[in-house]
């Protein structure tokens, strides 16, 4: 009896691992395909203005979003601001850069900074003009805006080369429901 | 001696509750609790905006408090420049405000707050689990897990502190208290580490840490409500709970990134006091204070995270250390970890293997006790489901642990994440045994952090 | 002695007080308007000299106010603002909201860049070098501090409260504090600088009263000066009037009183018997007959003359011949040029145009001036008069001048502009006691002028004297109209 169990759980084993390989390689399925909606905004990645940066990868970007990444090259440190739940603008940084839902990204944020990797958590703020002024006060601060809220007062950097005008870019964002 | 290795693995008979361990009685139960898992959702604590009076009354006396220390260190440093707020010119239109400001400072100035105190954050977690198991001598309990306090404080915008304050029960290696019976409560430090970040590519930690042996050990710690399954595989269990690896170094580590490109290279370099040799057994196996000599414990870890692969992790360390057991020759320790861990928001698969080396002075021998763990997990909705595989094979010759002997079998569970910060777990395993009856058990565990 | 003195006093004011009696009366016999008109500029120039040094200590309290005052304000406010950037800055530590921190710190912004507008304000006014040196040096200091500042709220908002206090006890409050004596020493200067403005304005204020009280002083005696002027000019004139009536008064009383004295006592002789025959009786009747025709005479002049003052006195205005005037004149006046056995000669230039007037008062005109030449030929039994045409004074057009010559006592030069004021009578006629009513040429000259035309003279002393009518030549117009409607015109109407 002792022998046939083990034989059934190993067999389980092996299924289970079959099927979690076969996970392991399907498609990555965070991925959206590209919104076809032309009314829908680009969202811009923005860092303050004494920031060197202006061209970030994708890899590189979440690296950032999920505080991967605590320092930039010039040695200041990042400062991750992101905007309260329920933000459509959150809604797609955490879908197309972190690939997470809501509760993995905390839970994430949370795991890091328990096993230390996370040195600090993101800055919330409830509105992109909070945002907004916060890159613009932070040497190492890094959000995200409309393109629509974009002023003078941040710097925009590319991803992948493209910046929120041109063709291809990776990031959009449903119009605001009017009040 | 027999030495217990976890209480989750402490078989005890169900038979004495309800009789035989039945099928269909686990499924049954199993019905029942997932029946009434609803009923166990916590409301959301929506921890976020609304303030209530008391926090802003607190918020109030701390700003009063704030401008006052603010006054008095411009005082301390430039005695006249006290003075100039207060003549202002009559064409000035002060705001209404400055007065009760003033005032409020001026009652609020004796409190002398300390404006350089850090931003100090806690948070809390715990567990409590119901087992049983077939093994003879144990019973089916309640038990009260670790009552986990993890403290950070952002020192500087370089420097940050971070600590576990682990409230435990058992008999078991206690700091700070006197060895108890079963049910006292002991405190232990478990971790406790200044951490500076210099970049990227250079951080170092002083302090008590967990040593950077394969996957597991760094990502979980004293905190089951992170962890999918209701324990700690064989291999990763703490030391006072009889684990063979030194899974706490009191010491230095260094660790960043290696410029690599997308291949996402780490490091992890450390040296510490290793631990005391497990045999016999003491009381803290972890030399939080003394080393019993002067020969430090190495590690040293490599890993990427290749961009390529989303949440893909692959690493190897290498640890070595001299062990002094008491009335015997000493005894060189290597360890050696291999990982290759897939973690997505959905799943998770992890899969650690390695080869704990003996070799005591003097002799040839060298006693090498090989181990291993795969788990995987899948999500649907609040559900996730698990499946768990390990083994080790310590010979029973094994100068250090020669009690672990061969161990290995599947465990089977299921978490349902009751709310954000809750989860249940309920999880069978069977561990067979060399030349023992294999055992199997029960557990039901809520774990939460708060 | 005392009484010689007083009388040489007096007799030496007397001189300058006839003077100014004399001057005074000319100046009121020819327009005491004119005096009003002056009194009226200079009271215009007095109130634009107030006005204009109202208006320039107007000014300069305006600038002291704008200059000292405002920029006290200014400075107020500047050191207002620059500690809202500060306390701003550190309520950002009192809060881990980071929306609250990111609010203060806008706050903090918002305060200094009020700070910076103030410091470019003050560069762009600032005159004196050591203001504008002062004011760049503020602004280097406020730019020092804005930038530990800055670094303070980057820290804040980064979380590291720590780093954020040590870098402003460090760097926040040296740089704070050399702002704060550089708004000290700004605020000095404008202290400064109000009290030297001041110091100007009020010593302006005192000249300008001082110049005011002057000024109103002068205004005021002139004024009363001028108003006793006029009044003095109108009682003399008053007086003068008052003494020409009761010389009037006088003459015509005079002149009344012989032929009532002869009539009185022809009445008394008759009374008394002394009348014996037919004879004495056609005599007596002759008198009373030429004193009453005398008497007649005299009130009939005062009466004409009194009804040439009248603006309502009507005149039969038609065409007249010139020497129709003339023979109305010399008939009038027959009796007495051959009482006085007088040598008239006439000459009128032929084709004469006409005249429009009225013929009994022109000829009662040419009849004043005929008595007068007799009055005073002296011992000449000589009379002249012609008619001719000649341009009239301004050139308009023609007129009839015709004049009455004599070759008698002729007048004085002081008398002549007087001569033709109602009731006066040189001293010299007076002297030579020729009788007379003193309205002969006053009355002339009123027909004259109610004619539309003016009484000139020429004369010299013991030579005799020429009065000439001067009348304009009728326009056909006048002739054409005269024929239609040969109503009587108002003199006025000419």
């Amino acid at each position: 009896m002792p022998r046939l169990a083990g034989l059934l759980f190993i067999l389980a084993s092996a299924v289970f691992s079959i099927a979690a390989l076969s996970y392991a390689f399907a498609p990555d399925p965070g991925r959206l395909p590209e919104p076809q909606n032309a009314s829908e905004q680009n969202l811009a990645i923005v860092v303050n203005v004494s920031n060197p940066i202006s061209n970030l990868s994708m890899s590189e970007l979440r690296k950032i979003f999920l505080g991967e990444r605590s320092h930039w090259p010039n040695g200041r440190r990042i400062t991750l601001v992101m905007m309260e739940a329920g933000q459509p603008e959150r809604a797609v940084v955490l879908r197309d850069i972190c690939q997470m839902n809501e509760t993995d990204f905390n839970n994430h944020f949370l795991h890091g900074v328990f096993t230390g990797e996370v040195l600090v958590s993101p800055k919330t703020l409830a509105t992109p003009v909070g945002v907004r002024k916060f890159i613009f006060n932070v040497p190492g601060a890094i959000g995200y805006l409309r393109v629509s809220d974009l002023d003078s007062t941040v710097s925009v950097v590319r991803i992948d080369e493209r910046g929120p005008e041109d063709k291809g870019y990776k990031l959009h964002v449903p119009p605001r429901s009017p009040k | 001696m027999k030495y217990t290795i976890d209480s989750c693995f402490r078989v005890t008979s169900l038979a004495k509750l309800a009789g035989p361990l039945n099928p269909i009685r686990a499924f049954l139960l199993l019905l029942g609790i997932l029946l009434s898992a609803p009923f166990l959702r916590a409301q959301k604590i929506d921890d976020a905006s609304v303030p209530d009076k008391q926090t802003l009354q607190l918020l109030l006396q701390r700003i009063d408090q704030l401008e006052a220390r603010v006054r008095q260190l411009e005082a301390e440093k430039h005695p006249a420049a006290v003075a100039t707020p207060s003549p202002v010119p009559a064409q000035m239109s002060a705001p209404p405000a400055t007065e009760g400001e003033q005032q409020q400072a001026e009652t609020a100035e004796p409190e002398r707050m300390d404006v350089s105190k850090t931003l100090l954050r806690m948070r809390g977690f715990g567990d409590i689990t119901f087992h049983g198991d077939s093994q003879k001598g144990d019973t089916n309990s309640f038990s009260l897990g670790q009552l986990n306090l993890f403290i950070t404080s952002d020192i500087s915008e370089k420097f940050k502190f971070l600590s576990e304050i682990v409230f435990e029960g058992g008999p078991d290696n206690i700091f700070g208290a006197t060895r108890g019976e079963n049910n006292t409560f002991g405190v232990d430090i478990e971790r406790m580490v200044l951490q500076y970040s210099h970049s990227d590519f250079f951080k170092l930690a002083v302090g008590r840490y967990h040593t950077a042996i394969g996957y597991y050990n760094t990502a979980y710690h004293h905190s089951t409500w992170f962890q999918t399954t209701t324990g700690r595989p064989f291999l990763f269990q703490f030391e006072d709970r009889g684990g063979i690896l030194p899974i706490h170094t009191v010491g230095a580590s260094a660790s960043g990134l290696i410029p690599s490109g997308h291949l996402g290279l780490h490091y992890v370099a450390e040296v510490g006091n290793g631990r005391a040799s497990r045999d016999p057994i003491t009381e803290e196996p972890v030399q939080n204070v003394v080393d019993d000599q002067n020969h430090k414990a190495f590690n040293l870890a490599l890993f990427a995270r290749p961009d390529a692969v989303r949440g893909l992790q692959v690493g190897f360390s290498a640890y070595h250390d001299l062990l002094a057991p008491m009335n015997s020759p000493r005894i060189g320790e290597s360890i050696f970890a291999a990982h290759a861990v897939l973690i997505r928001s959905n799943y998770e698969w992890l899969n650690e293997a390695l080869v704990v080396r003996h070799s005591p002075d003097g002799t040839p021998r060298v006693f090498n006790t090989p181990g291993f763990y795969t788990q995987v997990s899948k999500q649907f909705g609040s559900y996730r489901p698990y499946f768990r595989y390990q083994y080790v094979n310590a010979s029973n010759t094994e100068p250090i642990f020669p009690d672990v002997g061969l161990r290995h079998g599947p465990s089977f569970g299921i978490r349902y994440d009751a709310s954000e910060t809750v989860a249940v777990k309920l999880q069978y395993d069977y561990t067979a045994l060399r030349a023992q009856p294999g055992v199997s058990a029960l557990a039901l565990q809520v774990g939460f952090t708060f | 002695m005392v009484r010689q003195n007083q009388r040489a006093i007096r007799r030496t004011l007397a001189g300058p007080a006839a003077l100014l009696d004399r001057v005074l009366a000319l100046a009121s016999r020819y327009s005491s308007s004119l005096l009003l008109l002056m009194v009226f500029l200079v009271v215009i120039v007095v109130g634009l000299l107030v006005i204009r040094d109202l208006h320039t200590t107007n000014v300069e309290a305006q600038k002291m106010y704008a200059g000292s005052v405002l920029g006290l304000h200014r400075i107020g406010e500047l050191q207002y603002q620059t500690q809202e950037t500060r306390r701003s800055t550190f309520y950002a530590l009192t809060t881990n909201d980071s929306n609250l921190q990111v609010e203060y710190a806008d706050q903090s912004r918002e305060a200094d860049r009020r700070v910076n507008e103030g410091i470019v304000e003050y560069v762009r006014q600032a005159r004196m070098p050591h203001e504008i040196e002062l004011g760049k040096r503020l602004q280097r200091d406020w730019t020092a501090y804005l930038s530990v500042r800055n670094e303070v709220l980057a820290s804040i908002l980064e979380g590291s409260t720590k780093d954020a206090v040590t870098l402003d006890l460090s760097g926040g409050v040296p740089s704070f504090e050399r702002v704060r004596q550089d708004l000290e020493e700004i605020k000095r200067l404008y202290d400064e600088q109000a009290s030297e403005r001041l110091t100007n304005v009020v010593a302006a204020s005192r000249r300008f009263a001082i110049r005011l009280i002057g000024v109103l002083a002068f205004t005021l005696l002139f004024a009363s000066a001028s108003v006793w002027a006029i009044q003095r000019s109108k009682m003399l004139g008053a007086i003068q009037l008052a003494a020409l009536q009761m010389e009037f008064v006088a003459s015509v009383s005079h002149e009344l009183r012989t032929p009532l004295a002869v009539i009185s006592s022809a009445a008394d002789n008759i009374v008394d018997g002394l009348v014996r025959g037919k004879e004495d009786l056609n005599r007596y009747g002759s008198v009373l007959r030429n004193q009453s025709r005398q008497m007649t005479e005299l009130v009939d002049q005062i009466l004409l003359f009194a009804s040439t003052k009248d603006r309502n006195s009507r005149y039969l205005i038609r065409p007249l011949q010139v020497s129709q005037i003339i023979q109305s004149a010399l008939n009038n006046t027959a009796e007495l040029v051959h009482e006085t056995s007088f040598l008239v000669e006439s000459h009128i230039e032929p084709d004469l145009p006409c005249i429009m007037g009225d013929l009994s008062a022109l000829s009662q005109c040419l009849q004043n001036l005929i008595v007068n030449a007799v009055k005073y030929s002296g011992a000449s039994r000589w009379l002249g008069i012609s008619a001719r045409l000649g341009d009239s004074a301004d050139r308009a057009g023609q007129e009839i001048q015709i004049a009455v010559q004599d070759r008698g006592l002729g007048i004085d030069r002081a008398d002549t502009p007087h001569i033709f004021e109602p009731f006066y009578r040189s001293a010299a006629v007076t002297a030579a006691q020729i009788h007379g009513t003193g309205l002969g040429l006053p009355l002339a000259k009123s027909i004259a002028e109610a004619m539309g035309g003016r009484l000139s003279v020429v004369s010299e002393l013991s030579v005799g004297s020429v009065f000439t009518l001067h009348l304009p030549a009728a326009k056909v117009q006048e002739l054409g109209t005269a024929a239609v409607s040969p109503e009587p015109h108002s003199a006025t109407d000419i």
